[in-house]
């Protein structure tokens, strides 16, 4: 094979090669999904299973509408709702779903957590947690206004 | 923007030093991670509430930037580079 290409070594026994690359643009198959995690709202993947944040730790202490819209579009049909409550009063919760040409639109009836509860909800409380949608705004409502505790929410399914 | 009261950054160094009781009953250390928010913000309330302190309504990511703020501080100081003196000209 002698000729067939140049070795040039150099002096610490390393091997140089020069590579040139014209006119031409590096694509990477790298999923920036992957890479642009906020620390805030945690968007975990494990295997085919992506979990996305709502609600981080909301500490609910009046009657008002707490509200968090997110990003469900990396998950592929069926969704799968978690809301564990430290919150020393109940909580309605109900689903809308967000998407290009409509604001919001309800999901269907509110589910009432109790206090200090987990709930776990699926396609039989909401049917539409089997679409494909853009965008789930999670709601929690107290009807008495909470004095301890916190709520947290997410939402996991397959990764599209 | 909330407003979180002055003791706030006490309230979580207080927060981050105990422990809670999980759904299965075992004893937990709180952390910093925000994956596992919700024990620590539970702990900040009972700061607050055990000082008497009013807080308005929030969540993990307003005290975020404290929590920081505190982890900035914990980071051990850079080690000072041992100036090494030249040896003699070859």
């Amino acid at each position: 094979m002698a000729g067939f290409y140049e070795r040039r070594e150099n002096g610490d026994g390393t091997v140089s090669q020069n590579v040139a690359v014209t006119d031409s643009d590096a694509v990477l198959p790298i999923d920036l999904r992957y890479h642009g995690m906020d620390p805030l709202n945690p968007l975990v993947t494990k295997g085919y299973v992506t979990q996305v944040q709502a609600h981080n730790a909301t500490t609910i202490r009046d009657l008002a509408n707490s509200d968090v819209s997110v990003d469900v579009s990396t998950i592929s049909g069926e969704k799968f709702v978690i809301v564990n409550s430290s919150l020393n009063q109940a909580v309605d919760v109900t689903l809308y779903a967000e998407g290009t040409g409509y604001t919001f639109a309800s999901m269907g009836a509110s589910k009432n957590l109790a206090a200090g509860g987990i709930g776990l909800y699926t396609s039989a409380d909401w049917p539409a947690l089997k679409a494909p949608l853009q965008k789930i705004r999670i709601r929690m409502k107290a009807s008495v206004a909470p004095t301890t505790g916190s709520i947290g929410a997410t939402i996991e399914g397959v990764q599209s | 923007m909330v407003e979180m009261p002055v003791e706030t950054k006490d309230a979580i160094i207080w927060a981050e030093q105990q422990t809670y009781t999980d759904r299965g009953g075992d004893v937990q250390e709180i952390t910093f991670d925000p994956s596992d928010a919700q024990p620590l913000v539970d702990k900040v309330c009972v700061y607050f509430d055990d000082h008497t302190i009013k807080y308005p309504p929030f969540d993990y990511p307003t005290i975020r930037p404290i929590i920081d703020e505190i982890l900035a501080e914990q980071q051990p100081e850079e080690p000072i580079e041992e100036q090494i003196p030249e040896g003699p000209a070859e």
